[in-house]
């Protein structure tokens, strides 16, 4: 990857964690089980102590604030090159 | 991306600063596992298994635990049927026992010139190899003395018949010395405790009643001239009367304790003289000597003049200066303080049983 991807993909990473503090505990526990250890939703939830669909709503919840934090970022991706 | 997974995001996330410097992922999952325990509620884990688990692991010293009981398991084992040894009895020394036997009493007297004379008579093969001699211990003699006593006053007690029977030539003369020597080895302690306890009862009209027990012994004693127990045999008699009588005898007589020895405090060795022998020993070595002397410094003064030869004389002196010179003429001592700077004299008129313990306790300075 070029420099100028590392440093936008890195930017982003800076602005994904800053969303990530602005989450509740329960959804950003949800979204980080799921996206950064590969949980599937089932293993969300039994290691949370959760519901099927209670896991899910809160992990979409937590995918819907997220995006709209880095709606920016996410904008330059969907614009073509 | 899906509906719940978003690839863009997973992308950003791993691009994030410090992003590579996540730990590994076991080590996450450990973490993870142990934030979950650490959370679970309590009561999901029963006590006793939480008991159990704690119990496996490496920092409990249950080995230790386990150990401890078994080494106290077999002690209590081994100690089970066994008495827990109580204080035991001071030795006593020297000198303790021996005021005690020479405490003067009233029925004594008459007999005792009986078994003094028979000592006297007694042959010279009854030497016996329990005689001690001044070159030997001083530790062996002071322990001999000391045992000598109770085992001879038991022995006046018990083995009449055997004196009595003990009338021989020297072959019999010498195993009879040994076998006395044996048995008072034998009985020391039981015997020492049992003659404290007689010696220290309140006073009772026994005197008389110990007259005439201890005359038909002394008797007896006199009767078996020549014989190896004669000259112990004499001891035996004087000690058996006094036991008997120092209850009746006035309450501090037994109680003679070392440390009223005032006057032979300060005297290391001594040179006795007697019928033509002369011996010189040290204090350690003199047995009962000591405590004899400082009973006769102590007991009354005589007044009369001295009449008759010298029977008997001591000099005491302490790292080669004379300290004290004794004389026995007759019945009393003759008794000069050659200190420098304390002379002075004075007679002593000691009771006649002091006087023959003292001849007694000469006598086996002497090895006579």
């Amino acid at each position: 990857p070029s420099s100028e991807d590392t440093a936008f993909w890195r930017a982003a990473g800076r602005q994904l964690l800053q969303c990530l503090d602005e989450l509740p505990e329960a959804q950003r526990a949800a979204f980080l089980l799921h996206h950064e250890d590969g949980a599937s939703v089932e293993d969300l939830a039994q290691r949370l102590g959760l519901q099927f669909e209670t896991a899910k709503s809160r992990l979409r919840y937590a995918l819907q604030k997220l995006r709209g934090c880095m709606r920016r970022y996410l904008k330059v991706l969907e614009t073509p090159a | 991306m899906t509906g719940l997974r978003d690839a863009r995001l997973h992308k950003a996330l791993e691009s994030a600063p410090d992003g590579d410097m996540r730990p590994a992922e076991r080590v996450r999952r450990e973490i993870l596992a142990k934030a979950h325990q650490a959370v679970a509620p309590a009561s999901a884990v029963p006590w006793w298994k939480a008991l159990w688990e704690s119990a496996g692991r490496r920092n409990s010293p249950w080995n230790a635990a386990f150990a401890t009981l078994v080494i106290a398991g077999f002690v209590t084992v081994l100690w089970f049927d066994r008495e827990v040894p109580g204080p035991l009895p001071e030795t006593t020394q020297a000198g303790a026992p021996v005021p005690s036997a020479a405490t003067p009493a009233p029925p004594v007297p008459p007999a005792a010139p009986a078994p003094t004379s028979a000592a006297e008579t007694a042959s010279p093969a009854t030497t016996a190899p329990a005689q001690i001699k001044p070159a030997k211990p001083a530790t062996d003699a002071a322990t001999r003395a000391a045992q000598s006593r109770p085992a001879e006053m038991a022995q006046a007690r018990k083995s009449e018949p055997a004196l009595s029977a003990r009338q021989s030539g020297p072959a019999q003369e010498a195993a009879g010395g040994a076998e006395p020597a044996r048995e008072r080895r034998a009985d020391t302690k039981s015997l020492r405790d049992e003659d404290t306890r007689a010696l220290a009862k309140s006073a009772q009209p026994q005197a008389e009643a110990a007259a005439p027990a201890t005359a038909p012994l002394q008797g007896s004693v006199g009767a078996a001239a020549g014989t190896a127990a004669a000259p112990r045999a004499a001891p035996m008699a004087r000690p058996a009367a006094p036991v008997q009588a120092a209850p009746a005898a006035p309450a501090p007589a037994p109680v003679i304790a070392p440390q009223r020895d005032a006057m032979a405090s300060g005297w290391t060795h001594a040179k006795v003289s007697v019928g033509g022998r002369e011996v010189e020993v040290e204090r350690s070595q003199a047995g009962r000597l000591a405590a004899l002397l400082g009973a006769i410094e102590r007991g009354p003064r005589g007044e009369d003049p001295l009449e008759g030869p010298v029977a008997l004389k001591i000099e005491l002196s302490e790292q080669g200066a004379p300290v004290d010179a004794l004389e026995v003429v007759g019945a009393q001592v003759r008794w000069a303080r050659l200190r420098a700077g304390q002379r002075s004299s004075f007679v002593a008129k000691p009771e006649p049983a002091q006087l023959q313990a003292l001849q007694a306790e000469v006598n086996r300075l002497t090895g006579r």
